[in-house]
């Protein structure tokens, strides 16, 4: 594939010109990059994906998605874990974000604002659920794929396996029947009984 | 059926001095034991393990948190695809984890057109029992005498109270947790505290035991973890991923109980890269003199020598090393009058099953992560015949709250999609079924005759498939854990009936049996070759049926019986 089919594939967005030397190898030639120190996502790219993924899950009584390091989870598993096919998907997912968001307020979408972005967002939802519930055998939508990836992330890394799951490593002892309060973390204003 | 791979070359070492009273083949669970057994018995005796050490300060892997991985604990798609393609078939075998399983690229296996076959397999100090899922229940005359009642297989040579004290002894030391149900089909043992049912488990075992008059019972699965501190091992800290290892040892491995103990005699060499190529046979005395190994990292060919062969390696392994060690006598593998060397592989059905929510409790939760859940033991063809199938099936299962991970099922996103996850969602019971296979002859391995492993040893050919029996076995676990979770008052419930290969059970068994006639099988009462009596096979190999309980329990009762039995035999003059 050369890059003008590339671009063609991906949808010959503006956004794609920000796409990284190891993006263009990796998406040019199908396969798993080479493990390297370099970032696999643009400075531009980042920026998007913390954003979304702190839209997903936001900072409220503990820290979210940002403070948890996600992006950084989901540039590993995009460019090292993902086949050719996911990845082109999640590229051009990605894209589309900031390209609604540029043509609904003329800037990217991790500039947009909170209102905006929820609406983003829940109309990205929406659309991904109506095409999954219209063909079954349509690749998982963007914001699907999207939101697992942040669950994933943010439930197994050390800030959100500490702040939110109150996670212990030896819990020591197993208790079949325990008050739900003493292994759940409150629901700020929630009702607890 | 089998062809001989070339004899070694004549420059084989064999090495001096290295004339032991007994020889062990493999070292996990079974291994591990006639270790501890013979030396306790004052044998001097040489284990021999085809993979590397292994020191669980530095290769286990229980304190990473997922977040100090590479890939968050998701598995490496691409490296597996190629180094373990079979082998990440199974939930062990994961990112923190698959370094207790071979490389498929490395250990090749064939299998017949059409007939998938799962050999997943370890090879390190410890073996399986490394990533064993650690379930052990004995079995009563049920199974003992099951091929004797419907003719399928040949009957057992023993029965219940043969074994009866040796699982006293292999449950006092290892130690296992459960609670006395008083079942005739499922004996109980020596227990120590069983781990807490949930409160959902404790509803649906009295709705059941009300229901079906006590035919049907949940109960704590039994399991070789420790509940108390027992025999210098420290209790279960319920960390929940015992598949990593576990640096206190509260599960029972060879490498945390009975390779230790066997060490404290000063009388075990153990030999880890000691990849067994044959068995070697004297036609002068008739009996094994020892076995030819090729060393794992430098493929140098050595023999060792020994006044006893115990063959422990799993039960395609160690028939792969019989059949690989024909001679004129047996051509078609050592000690093989009988013609049943290889045949008879039998692995236990799994995956009939179905779950369903149990309204209530929503104040309640658990607290810690346990390693294992319930049991609920065979209830068909234990007092009725069934008019579909023959023999049993058993459940493991649970009810658990679901957390986080439901995120993926639930619309929205944001602080209150966040905090909605902090509650638990509904308790949920699953009922997942495993179920007896038949002794079949037409279930058997051969030696591949082209294919070689990394040391050059010929690789397996496994033919094996399920019959209807155990299909229908399969279906009817999923009905009857529908109709059980709808009398327990589940809702929305959800069966299902799995289509695995045999293997992936991991509990493969049958390919050397034991029986009272030469000539229709390969070992006598005692796990001693009928045909080469300084040789015996105490791995699965042995089983002559495979009842429906996780059978490893069984494994190391025999194997500490035969081995109390050739010690006799040696102090006898007999051996």
């Amino acid at each position: 594939m050369d890059r003008r089919q590339l671009l063609r594939v991906l949808g010959a967005s503006a956004t794609l010109a920000g796409l990284s030397p190891r993006q263009l190898t990796a998406l040019m030639e199908g396969g798993v990059p080479e493990l390297s120190g370099r970032a696999f996502f643009t400075a531009a790219q980042r920026e998007a994906v913390d954003a979304m993924a702190e839209a997903i899950i936001p900072t409220t009584d503990t820290p979210g998605a940002s403070e948890a390091g996600v992006v950084n989870f989901i540039e590993v598993i995009v460019a090292e874990w993902y086949e050719a096919e996911e990845r082109e998907h999640f590229m051009r997912g990605l894209a589309h974000l900031d390209e609604h968001s540029e043509a609904l307020t003329g800037v990217r979408f991790p500039y947009a604002g909170t209102e905006i972005q929820t609406a983003i967002l829940a109309g990205l939802e929406a659309e991904g659920s109506a095409i999954t519930e219209s063909r079954s055998d349509a690749p998982t939508p963007f914001f699907h794929r999207f939101r697992g990836l942040v669950l994933y992330g943010y439930y197994n890394s050390e800030v959100g396996m500490r702040d939110e799951l109150m996670f212990r490593r030896f819990p020591g002892r197993f208790d079949g029947c325990v008050d739900v309060r003493e292994v759940t973390r409150p629901v700020p204003g929630g009702d607890r009984g | 059926m089998c062809v001989r791979s070339p004899a070694p070359s004549p420059e084989v070492t064999v090495a001096k001095q290295e004339q032991y009273d007994a020889i062990v083949v493999g070292s996990g669970i079974t291994g591990g034991w006639a270790a501890k057994e013979l030396t306790e018995r004052g044998m001097r005796t040489l284990v021999l393990e085809a993979g590397r050490s292994i020191d669980p300060e530095t290769d286990y892997t229980m304190l990473k948190q997922p977040y100090e991985l590479h890939f968050n604990g998701r598995r490496d798609r691409a490296k597996q695809a190629i180094e373990r393609p079979i082998q990440r078939t199974c939930y062990a075998c994961d990112e923190w984890s698959e370094q207790f399983f071979v490389r498929d690229d490395l250990n090749p296996y064939t299998t017949g057109d059409d007939k998938p076959f799962s050999w997943i397999r370890s090879r390190q100090v410890g073996g399986r029992s490394i990533v064993w899922g650690r379930h052990v229940y004995r079995w009563s005359d049920l199974d003992f005498e099951a091929n004797a009642r419907d003719g399928y297989g040949v009957d057992w040579p023993i029965r219940y109270a043969d074994l009866a004290p040796w699982y006293d002894h292999v449950e006092s030391f290892i130690g296992v947790c459960g609670r006395a149900e008083g079942l005739s089909q499922l004996p109980d043992g020596q227990f120590l505290p069983p781990v807490d049912m949930t409160c959902a488990e404790e509803q649906v075992r009295t709705s059941l035991l009300s229901h079906y008059g006590g035919e049907r019972v949940v109960t704590p699965g039994r399991c070789a973890v420790l509940t108390q501190d027992h025999n210098g091992r420290k209790a279960c800290h319920f960390c929940g991923t015992c598949e990593r290892g576990c640096t206190t040892h509260s599960y029972f491995s060879s490498l945390a109980s009975t390779l230790p103990a066997a060490e404290a005699t000063g009388r075990m060499t153990l030999r880890p890269h000691s990849v067994v190529h044959s068995v070697i046979y004297d036609p002068a005395t008739g009996r094994a003199s020892g076995v030819r190994v090729i060393d794992g990292e430098t493929h140098e060919e050595l023999e060792f020598r020994g006044r006893l062969v115990f063959m422990c390696a799993s039960a395609l392994e160690s028939v792969r090393i019989l059949l690989n060690s024909s001679t004129e006598r047996w051509p078609d593998g050592l000690c093989n009058s009988s013609g049943q060397l290889g045949r008879n592989l039998m692995d236990h059905t799994m995956g009939g099953g179905a779950n369903g929510e149990i309204p209530g409790m929503m104040d309640k939760s658990v607290y810690g992560r346990r390693p294992h859940g319930i049991y609920l033991p065979r209830f068909r063809n234990v007092t009725e015949q069934h008019p579909d199938f023959l023999r049993g099936y058993a459940y493991q299962g649970g009810a658990t709250r679901a957390g986080w991970g439901r995120g993926s099922d639930m619309p929205g996103f944001g602080a209150d999609f966040k905090h909605a996850l902090r509650t638990p969602g509904p308790w949920r019971m699953n009922l997942y079924g495993f179920g007896e296979c038949l002794p079949r002859e037409s279930n058997y391995v051969t030696l591949d005759p082209e294919k070689v492993d990394a040391w050059g040893i010929p690789a397996l050919q496994i033919h094996c498939e399920w019959s209807d029996n155990e299909r229908a076995a399969l279906k009817d676990m999923s009905l009857q854990a529908a109709e059980m979770l709808e009398a327990a008052g589940a809702t929305g419930i959800e069966t299902y009936v799995e289509d695995n290969p045999p293997g992936l059970t991991i509990h493969e068994m049958g390919t050397a049996r034991m029986g009272r006639d030469p000539d229709t099988s390969v070992l006598n009462g005692w796990n001693q070759s009928w045909d080469v009596p300084n040789l015996f096979i105490t791995d699965g190999g042995c089983m002559s049926s495979s009842a429906n309980q996780n059978p490893s329990l069984t494994y190391m009762a025999l194997t500490a019986r035969a081995v109390d039995h050739a010690v006799t035999l040696v102090g006898n003059g007999e051996l």
